[in-house]
C-alpha cells in the first residue's frame, strides 16, 4: 500500500475499530461523514451519493455524508434495516487543538436503543429485552429507554419455555441480548427467532458476572440491598439485569436518570392472554394487514397523550383479575361519563400534555434541548385546571380521587422553566437566545452590553451620515459579512475613502470601516460569551429539571392513567356501551351483545343483537351449529372480546352484561397454513388445541372454531368428541364450540352442562337469508352447497352436488340405521371399555381357517392356501 | 268562467299531504316522533342532501306487526286514539293518523320493522300509502324508515324546498330539540356522513345539553328545580355572571313536547331585567316543564309545536318563580377551587371562572367603591348631599356579600326592582338599537355641561336627569383606527422618519419573523429592518402614531404575528391596526376639556362612534334616579 493515511483517517479507523459492527458516523464540521464500507453501504441503504476524499492512500476512501441537524432521520433509517449506528463527535475545542480535534464515541444507536425519528413511534414502547438462561431458569429484563420503564421477570418450571414465548410476544421487544448458553441452544434460538424478524445477540459471560451485575443495579436503583427491589434471590434476573444495565451504560454514555424503577413482574393479577389469542381476537392489530386498524386497539383507544396510548396498549394485553381493580376503574368511568361537560374540559387540558417520559429520557441522554423544556412546562400548565374539573366528577370514584389527590403539580418545576427559560427559545443549543430577561443577573449584564454595542453602532451611522452628508446611509446586517454601511446609487459620488467596498448590488452599494469592524469584534465577543454563559445556564437548570425525575415519572404516570380512563369513558358514550356488573358465581349473562369492531364496520343497526349464557353448570359447554357465513365465528369472539373487555375495566356492547373474571382466554379460530416452520393446518391447529388442553383452567374462557377441520371428517368428528369431553370433565373451563359436526348436538342429551345453539339461514323461494341470531337448539344442516352458490358456483356444480348430498344423506341414515342394529353404537363416553371392532371380513377369515382341513393338504397347497389368508387379510387395516 | 269540477283522489291526497308534510324536516319530524311513541331507547337518524334526498329514521322500539304494516301507512289509522275524547287527554306525540300516509304520497319509502315476536323483520316498500314489495330480513327489534327523494311527484312542492343546506340546518335544528325534549332516549345524527352528535340517554340534563349545545353553553348555565302545583319546572338558565356574554339559545319543553310560547320567554326576560337591569342579548335557558294534560292543547298548528295554555298567567308566573329562586340561590353557593395556587390566571383569563365575581361588579357599578362627597362644587350639583356617607361597608368588601350578608342582597334587590319599575319600558328595549342609529347624542353631548375627568380616562357630561360618560381611551381608540383604517385602504399613509431610530430587543425567533413579515409592517406604514441576530430597528412610523408609544405598537403587532390567527389578507391587517391603535392609546391621557371635544367630534363621524374597534362602548349613560337610590333619597 503506497502512501500513509492522514491524521483524521488514522484517527478514524482506530474509533471504528472499538464499534466494529456499526455503522459510524463521523463528525466533521456541520456533517457526520462514513467512510469505506460504511458508505457503500449507507449510500445504497439511504440513497445518497458516494463520493470520494482523500485519505493519504493512493486510491481515494469512499465517503458519503448527511448534514448533522437532519441526521436523525437517517439514523433513523439505518436502525429499521437493523444496522446500528455509532455516533462520534468533535469532544475538544475547534479553537484551541492542535492539529486534529479529540474525537470520541457519544452514543451507539441498536434497534433497542434507538431515540430518534420514525423507528420510534408515539403511541408504542420500544423494548431492549435480556435473557440469561442456566438450564433451569429464565432470567429476562425488558427495558424502554425512551420511557424509563425497566421491567424483570423470573421464568422457571415445566411451561417455561411456553411461558418465556408468550412474555416475548407480549412485550416485542426490538433487540435481544442473550447468554451464550441461550445462544448456543438451536432450538431456543430458533424459536425466539420465529417470534420476531432479527436474530438474538450473544454476550460474554463477562458481561453477566454476579457481583458487577449486583453493584451495577444497587447503583443504579439507588437501593442498599436488593432485597428492597424483591429481587435477592432471583440470580439469573440479577445476572441479565446486570448485563443490560452494563450494556446501556457502554452504549449510551451517560447516566440514565430516567430508569427510576425495577418492576418485577409476578403475572399472577392479570389475565393470560397467549400468542394466539391476541392474534385471533385482533386485539392490538388486524389478521390481514397487521395494522391497528380494525383492531379492539383501534375501537377503545381515543387517547390523547402519547403516554396515554402507551399505557391503554398495556391495558389491553394485561386485563385484570382482581374485582375490586376491575370495579375501580369502572367506577371512574362512569363518574366520568355523569358530567360530559368536565369529562370534555378534562380532555381539553390533557391534549396539551406532552410526552413528558420521553422529554426526561431524551434530556437524561443529552439529545433534548431547551425546546424540550418549555414542552415540560407547557404540559404541567393545565394540571390545577385538570384538578378543578375533576373535582366535580371524583365524588363518586376511588380512583379520580386518588389521582387528584396524589398527583404533583410540580409547581416548582414550572416555576422553575417559566422563569429562566425564553418561550421563544431555538432548538439549538449553543447558539443562545434560551434564557428569559430578568432570570440572570450576569446574562442580563451580558445582553446590556451586546445592546450598548447596538447603541454604539446607531451612533455611529449617526456620526458617518453627518460626516459624509449620504442623507440615506444606514447600517444593516446580514449573516454573510455581518455589519455593512448600505449607501444607495444616488449617493455613491459622496463615498469617502476610508470606506471599503464589500458588495454591489443592483439599488446600492455595501462598504465598512475599520471602526465598524472593530465594533463588529466587540460585539462578536460579548456574542460568544452571552451564549456560553447562557448554555451553562441551560445544563444548570436542566440537571435540576433532572433531579426530579422520579416526580416528573410519577405525575407522567397519573397522567395517562386519566387519559385511558377518560378515552374508555368516551368511547363508551359514542358507541353505547353499558357497564358489566362483575359476577362472582362465574356465570357469562350476556344481553343484546355486539362485536365491538364489526359493528363500527357495518354500522350498528346492521349489527343482530345475541345474547349469551355459561355458567360453571348445566350451561357451561355451549356447542354452535350452523351453516357457514351464519356467523358462529362472529358470535363466539364477540363473548371472548366482551369478557376481555370487561376484564379491563371498560364498558361492554350489550344492554345489560354479567361477567365473571376468567384467569385465561384461549381462542383457536381460523385456518392459517404456517408454511414457513413446516407444518400444515391440521398440525398448526393440533398444536393450538395440545396447547389449551394443557394449560386452561376451570376459570378459562375457552374459544373453539371448527376444531378437527384440517383432516378427515370422521377423524375430525372424534378428535373434537374427545376434545369436549376432556374440557366438559376434565377441566370444566366455560367452552364455546362452533362446529359443523352435527352428530355432536347429540351430546346434549348424554352429558351434563351441553348446551347446543345454532344459527338458521331462511331458504325462501331459493334466497338466502342469513338471520343470525342465535337460538337453542342444535341443527343438523350446514347449508353448505346454498352458501356455496352465493359464492357463484356453476350450476352445474350445484345440481350435481345436491344430488351426490341427497345419497350421501340416504346412506347415512341406513348406515346408521344398519349400526343400530348391530348394537355397535359408537361409544360415546371414555368409561365404558374399549371394545375391539373386529371386522366380518376377519372373522369370515379366522372361521375359514378353524375349519379348513390343514391335515388334508400338501405342502404346497398350504402355502397356496397361507398365501391366500394373507391377502384377504391385506384387505384389512391394521 | 271554467266549470266547477270535483278533483281527483290523487291530487287531493296530494295536496293534504302537503299540510302535513312541509319540508325534510316535518318527515323528520312526525317519523321521530312515532319512534318516541314506540317507546324507544334509541333512535338514530342519518339525512344526506339537507334531508331532500334521503332520510332515514331507525329505533329500537316496538316495531309494527307484520299484519299491521299495510294499515299503518292508511290514512287516517293510528294507533294513538280512539275517539275524540282522547284527544284532550293527549301522551302522544302523534295522533292524527295522517303522517305516515302523507309521507307515502309525495316520496319513495321503505321500511323495514320488527317485533319481539317475529322471527325476522318485514322489509317493504310502500307508495301512495300501498304497500308495492314486501320480503323478510333479519335484523334486531324496532323500527327503520327511509324517505327518499320528497316531492318527486310534486314539482311546485320540490321547487319550494330550500337549498339542501337551509334544509339540513332546519332538520338538524330539530333533532336537535327533540333529542334535547328527550334526555331519556340516546339520539345520534348523521349528515351526509358527517356524524354531528351523539347523547347518551342517560336522562342527565346537563350531559344532553352539552353533547348538543356543546359545553361553552351548559358552563353559562344554572340549574332550575322547582315545583309548585300544577307547574313542576326542572332545567338550566342562564347564570347572571353571563349576562351579555352568553350563547344564545332558549328550549321550552312542555310535557316532553318542544314548544314555542311567547308569554313565558316574555316573563323570563323579565325576570332577568327586574334582577339586573337592561341587556341586550337573549336570554338563554333549556326548560323541562310539566303541566296536567288538561291544561295544554297542542291542535292549534298542525306542526304542534305552538301551544295555548289554561290559566296561562298563573304558569308565567310560576315559572318566572322557578327562574328567581334559580339564580337566588345560585348567588349564595361558594365553590371552593382545590389547589391554593389557584388557575395560573393570565393576563386574558377570564377571571369570571371564580363564580360569583361579576355578580358583585354588577352591584358595585350601582354603587361607587370609594365614595367621594366632594363633586366639583362649581359644577352644581342639583340635588343635595348631606355629606352622609351611606354605610354600605358590606358593600365595600366585595368577597363578604357571599357569606354573610344574605340579607342585604335580597334587600337591595328589592330597591333595585323598584329604580327600574319607574324607568320607560319601551325606551329600554331598544335604546341601544336607537344610539346606533343616531349619533347626533353627539352634538347634544358637546353642548352638555363638562362635569370633569376621573380616573384620566372618563370624561363626564351632564344635562337634565341625565349624565353621560365617556370612556376616552375607548374613544381615541375609534378615531385612530377609523382614520388609520382609511388611509391605509386609499394608500395615503403618512410615514415620519426618527430622528433616532430605535432599536427593539427581541428573541431569534421574533426578529426572523420581523424580516419575513418587513412588507406587511411597510403597508401598515412601520420601516423596521433587522439590526442583529435579536434586535431589530424601527425607522420610520405613521404619522398618526405618537413616538413614545411605537415601541409598544411595533411589540403589539409582532405578538398578533405571533399569534396568527388570521386566516384572510384583509382580517389580518384590520386586526393588526385594531393592535395598533390599541397600544397608541395606552397611556395617553386626555386631560382638558378641549382635548375631550375634540375627541367627540372626530368619534362622531367614525364608522361606529358609539364601541371602540374590540367592541367595548365609548359611551354609557346614568340616570340621575340612580343617585337618589343610591342615597336612599328614594
Amino acid at each position: 500500500m503506497s502512501g500513509t493515511l492522514t491524521p483524521m483517517m488514522k484517527q478514524y479507523l482506530k474509533i471504528h475499530e472499538t464499534v466494529p459492527d456499526t455503522i459510524l458516523f463521523y463528525r466533521l464540521g456541520d456533517f457526520y461523514e462514513m467512510f469505506f464500507d460504511d458508505a457503500k453501504t449507507a449510500s445504497k441503504v439511504l440513497d445518497l451519493t458516494l463520493t470520494g476524499k482523500n485519505c493519504g492512500l493512493s486510491q481515494r476512501a469512499p465517503m458519503c455524508g448527511v448534514p448533522y441537524h437532519s441526521a436523525n432521520n437517517y439514523i433513523s433509517k439505518l436502525i429499521e434495516k437493523g444496522f446500528k449506528v455509532a455516533i462520534c463527535e468533535q469532544v475538544g475545542d475547534v479553537k484551541e487543538s492542535k492539529g486534529i480535534v479529540d474525537r470520541e464515541i457519544t452514543r451507539i444507536i441498536s434497534p433497542g436503543t434507538v431515540m430518534e425519528g420514525k423507528a420510534l413511534s408515539e403511541g408504542e414502547n420500544n423494548y431492549l429485552m435480556g435473557i440469561y438462561y442456566n438450564k433451569v431458569d429464565f432470567g429476562v429484563c425488558y427495558t424502554d429507554i425512551s420511557t424509563g420503564e425497566f421491567n424483570v421477570c423470573n421464568i422457571s418450571g415445566v411451561n417455561r419455555i411456553n411461558e418465556l414465548e408468550t412474555l416475548i410476544s407480549k412485550v416485542m421487544p426490538s433487540q435481544i441480548i442473550v447468554n451464550t448458553i441461550l445462544f448456543e441452544d438451536k432450538i431456543m434460538r430458533e424459536r425466539i427467532s420465529n417470534l420476531l424478524n432479527f436474530e438474538v445477540e450473544p454476550y460474554p459471560s463477562g458481561y453477566f458476572a454476579l457481583k458487577n451485575a449486583k453493584a451495577l443495579i444497587k447503583e443504579q436503583f439507588d437501593v442498599y440491598s436488593l432485597n428492597s427491589l424483591g429481587i435477592e434471590e432471583y440470580e439469573a434476573v440479577i445476572k441479565i439485569s446486570g448485563c443490560i444495565l452494563r450494556y446501556l451504560n457502554e452504549t449510551q454514555k451517560k447516566s440514565l436518570m430516567q430508569i427510576t424503577k425495577l418492576n418485577l413482574d409476578t403475572k399472577n393479577d392479570v389475565m393470560h392472554l397467549d400468542n394466539n389469542t391476541k392474534r385471533n381476537l385482533e386485539l392490538l392489530y388486524n389478521l390481514k394487514t397487521k395494522e391497528k386498524k380494525d383492531s379492539l386497539l383501534s375501537v377503545l383507544d381515543q387517547t390523547v397523550t402519547a403516554m396515554g396510548a402507551r399505557k391503554l396498549k398495556k391495558w389491553i394485553l394485561e386485563p385484570l383479575t382482581n374485582k375490586d381493580e376491575i370495579v375501580k376503574r369502572q367506577d371512574a368511568i362512569e363518574a366520568l361519563l355523569s358530567d360530559i361537560m368536565s369529562l370534555e374540559d378534562i380532555i381539553t387540558f390533557l391534549k396539551d400534555v406532552k410526552d413528558m417520559e420521553r422529554i426526561m429520557a431524551r434530556l437524561s441522554l443529552d439529545i433534548g434541548n431547551a425546546r424540550d423544556l418549555v414542552s415540560l412546562k407547557n404540559s404541567l400548565y393545565n394540571i390545577p385546571k385538570i384538578k378543578i374539573s375533576m373535582s366535580y366528577v371524583m365524588e363518586k370514584s376511588e380512583l379520580l380521587k386518588s389521582i387528584v389527590l396524589d398527583i404533583d403539580e410540580l409547581g416548582d418545576i414550572y416555576d422553575l422553566i417559566e422563569t429562566s427559560i425564553d418561550e421563544d427559545c431555538p432548538a439549538v443549543l449553543k447558539n443562545g437566545g434560551l434564557i428569559k430577561k430578568g432570570y440572570d443577573p450576569k446574562i442580563d449584564e451580558l445582553k446590556k452590553l451586546r445592546d450598548n454595542s447596538n447603541e454604539i453602532l446607531l451612533q455611529l451611522e449617526n456620526r458617518e451620515r453627518e460626516k459624509t452628508g449620504i442623507k440615506t446611509l444606514k447600517i444593516k446586517y446580514n449573516k454573510v459579512f455581518g455589519y455593512f454601511f448600505d449607501v444607495t446609487n444616488s449617493f455613491k459620488d459622496k463615498v469617502p475613502d476610508y470606506f471599503i467596498r464589500k458588495q454591489t448590488l443592483a439599488n446600492s452599494e455595501r462598504f465598512f470601516t475599520d471602526e465598524l469592524k472593530d465594533l463588529e469584534i466587540n460585539l462578536l465577543t460579548v456574542d460568544d460569551k452571552l451564549k456560553e454563559k447562557e448554555f451553562e445556564e441551560y445544563e444548570r437548570i436542566k440537571s435540576e429539571v433532572l433531579d426530579n425525575v422520579r416526580r416528573v415519572q410519577s405525575c407522567a404516570d397519573l397522567l395517562s392513567l386519566l387519559d385511558c380512563l377518560c378515552s374508555l369513558a368516551i368511547v363508551s358514550r359514542i358507541n353505547s356501551y353499558v357497564r358489566p356488573e362483575i359476577a362472582e358465581n362465574g356465570v357469562i349473562d350476556i344481553k343484546d351483545g355486539r362485536y365491538p369492531v364489526i359493528e363500527k364496520i357495518t354500522g350498528s343497526d346492521k349489527f343482530i343483537y345475541n345474547d349469551t349464557y355459561i355458567d360453571d353448570e348445566d350451561n357451561r359447554m355451549i356447542i354452535i351449529t350452523g351453516a357457514n357465513m351464519a356467523g358462529k365465528s362472529t358470535y363466539i369472539r364477540q363473548v371472548a372480546l366482551i369478557v376481555i373487555m370487561a376484564q379491563i375495566g371498560s364498558f361492554v356492547p350489550a344492554s345489560k352484561a354479567k361477567i365473571p373474571i376468567c384467569d385465561r382466554v384461549f381462542t383457536r379460530v381460523g385456518a392459517s397454513d404456517d408454511l414457513a416452520s413446516g407444518q400444515s393446518t391440521f398440525m398448526v391447529e393440533m398444536s393450538e388445541v395440545t396447547n389449551i388442553l394443557k394449560y386452561a383452567t376451570k376459570n378459562s374462557l375457552v374459544i373453539l372454531d371448527e376444531v378437527g377441520r384440517g383432516t378427515s371428517t370422521f377423524d375430525g368428528l372424534s378428535i373434537a368428541h374427545a376434545v369436549i369431553e376432556y374440557l366438559l370433565s376434565d377441566i370444566g373451563a366455560k367452552t364455546l364450540f362452533a362446529t359443523h359436526y352435527h352428530e355432536l348436538t347429540a351430546l346434549e342429551e348424554e352429558k351434563k352442562g351441553v348446551k347446543n345453539y345454532s344459527i338458521r339461514l331462511e331458504n325462501k323461494m331459493g334466497k338466502i337469508i342469513f338471520l343470525r341470531k342465535v337460538e337453542r337448539g342444535g341443527i343438523d344442516k350446514s347449508y353448505g352447497i346454498e352458501v356455496a352458490k352465493l359464492a357463484g358456483l356453476p350450476d352445474k356444480v350445484i345440481r350435481r352436488s345436491e344430488e351426490i348430498l341427497s345419497v350421501l344423506e340416504k346412506n347415512e341414515m341406513e348406515y346408521k340405521m344398519k349400526v343400530d342394529n348391530i348394537q355397535t353404537s359408537i361409544p360415546l363416553s371414555f368409561e365404558k371399555e374399549e371394545e375391539d371392532v373386529v371386522s366380518q371380513n376377519v372373522k369370515n377369515i379366522l372361521m375359514d381357517i378353524t375349519t379348513s382341513p390343514i391335515e388334508e393338504m400338501t405342502p404346497v397347497e398350504a402355502m397356496n392356501y397361507l398365501n391366500e389368508i394373507k391377502q384377504r387379510l391385506k384387505a384389512e387395516d391394521f | 268562467m271554467s266549470d266547477i269540477k270535483l278533483l281527483e283522489n290523487q291530487v287531493v291526497q296530494k295536496i293534504a299531504a302537503g299540510e302535513v308534510v312541509i319540508a325534510p324536516y316535518s318527515v323528520l319530524k312526525e317519523l321521530i316522533e312515532n319512534s318516541i311513541d314506540a317507546g324507544s331507547k334509541k333512535i338514530n337518524v342519518v339525512i344526506k342532501g339537507g334531508g331532500k334526498k334521503y332520510i332515514h329514521v331507525e329505533d329500537d322500539g316496538e316495531g309494527i306487526d307484520e299484519r299491521q304494516v299495510e294499515l299503518a301507512f292508511t290514512k287516517n289509522a293510528t294507533s294513538k286514539i280512539e275517539n275524540l275524547d282522547s284527544l284532550s287527554n293527549i301522551s302522544t306525540l302523534g295522533f292524527r293518523g295522517e303522517a305516515l300516509f302523507s309521507i307515502s304520497v309525495v316520496s319513495n319509502v321503505e321500511i323495514i320493522t320488527k317485533t319481539d315476536n317475529m322471527q325476522t323483520a318485514i322489509k317493504a316498500k310502500i307508495k301512495q300509502g300501498k304497500v308495492t314489495e314486501r320480503g323478510s330480513i333479519p335484523s334486531n327489534r324496532g323500527t327503520k324508515i327511509t324517505v327518499a327523494d320528497l316531492f318527486y311527484n310534486v314539482p311546485a312542492r320540490y321547487r319550494n324546498m330550500k337549498s339542501e343546506r337551509k334544509e339540513a340546518l332546519s332538520c338538524i335544528d330539530l333533532v336537535s330539540k327533540l333529542a334535547i325534549s328527550n334526555p331519556g332516549i340516546s339520539f345520534s345524527m348523521i349528515s351526509d356522513d358527517k356524524n354531528l352528535f351523539v347523547t347518551s340517554g342517560d336522562g342527565n340534563i346537563r350531559n344532553t345539553i352539552t353533547s348538543i349545545l356543546g359545553k361553552e353553553y351548559t358552563k353559562q348555565m344554572i340549574d332550575v328545580e322547582y315545583e309548585d302545583y300544577p307547574v313542576t319546572v326542572s332545567g338550566v338558565t342562564l347564570s347572571a355572571n353571563y349576562i351579555d356574554k352568553q350563547i344564545e339559545e332558549s328550549i321550552l319543553i312542555i310535557n316532553g313536547r318542544y314548544v314555542k310560547c311567547p308569554a313565558i320567554s316574555r316573563g323570563i326576560s323579565q325576570v332577568y331585567k327586574d334582577e339586573y337591569g337592561k341587556f341586550s342579548k337573549k336570554i338563554s335557558y333549556v326548560l323541562y316543564i310539566t303541566l296536567p294534560l288538561n291544561m295544554t292543547d297542542v291542535n292549534v298548528h298542525p306542526s304542534k309545536t305552538v301551544i295555548s295554555l289554561r290559566s296561562e298567567t298563573l304558569i308565567v308566573m310560576l315559572i318566572c318563580e322557578a327562574i328567581k329562586e334559580a339564580l337566588y340561590s345560585s348567588i349564595n353557593l361558594a365553590e371552593v377551587p382545590l389547589s391554593k395556587k389557584d388557575l395560573y390566571v393570565g393576563e386574558d383569563e377570564d377571571v369570571t371562572d371564580d363564580g360569583n365575581q361579576v355578580v358583585i361588579e354588577q352591584v358595585s357599578s350601582y354603587v361607587s367603591n370609594e365614595y367621594d362627597s366632594s363633586f366639583d362644587k362649581e359644577n352644581n350639583i342639583s340635588y343635595d348631599i348631606n355629606g352622609e356617607y351611606v354605610k354600605e361597608s358590606a358593600l365595600k368588601d366585595d368577597t363578604v356579600i357571599i357569606d354573610d350578608n344574605d340579607e342585604l342582597y335580597k334587600e337591595y334587590v328589592k330597591r333595585r326592582k323598584e329604580i327600574s319599575a319607574n324607568d320607560d319600558k319601551a325606551e329600554e328595549k331598544d335604546e341601544f338599537k336607537k344610539n346606533i342609529i343616531d349619533t347626533s347624542i353627539f352634538d347634544k353631548i358637546i353642548m352638555m355641561k363638562f362635569c370633569g375627568m376621573v380616573f384620566s380616562a372618563y370624561a363626564m357630561f351632564e344635562m337634565g336627569e341625565e349624565l353621560y360618560i365617556i370612556d376616552t381611551h375607548a374613544a381615541h381608540e375609534r378615531v385612530l383606527y377609523d382614520e388609520f383604517l382609511k388611509k391605509y385602504k386609499d394608500n395615503k399613509l403618512n410615514m415620519q422618519p426618527l430622528l433616532n431610530a430605535i432599536i427593539l430587543d427581541v428573541s431569534v425567533l421574533e426578529k426572523d419573523l420581523c424580516v419575513n413579515n418587513i412588507d406587511i409592517f411597510k403597508k401598515l406604514g412601520f420601516e423596521i429592518d433587522e439590526f442583529s441576530k435579536n434586535s431589530i430597528v424601527i425607522r420610520q412610523i405613521p404619522s398618526d402614531f405618537d413616538l413614545s408609544s411605537a415601541k409598544d405598537i411595533v411589540l403589539s403587532i409582532l405578538d398578533a404575528l405571533k399569534k396568527n390567527i388570521f386566516d384572510v389578507e384583509t382580517k389580518r391587517d384590520e386586526l393588526l391596526i385594531k393592535c395598533a391603535c390599541h397600544s397608541a392609546v395606552r397611556g395617553k391621557d386626555f386631560v382638558d376639556y378641549e382635548g375631550v371635544i375634540e375627541i367627540l367630534k372626530r368619534l362622531k363621524n367614525t364608522t361606529n362612534p358609539f364601541t371602540c374597534p374590540h367592541s367595548r362602548p365609548t359611551v354609557s349613560k346614568v340616570y340621575k334616579k340612580y343617585f337618589l337610590k343610591m342615597f336612599k333619597r328614594v
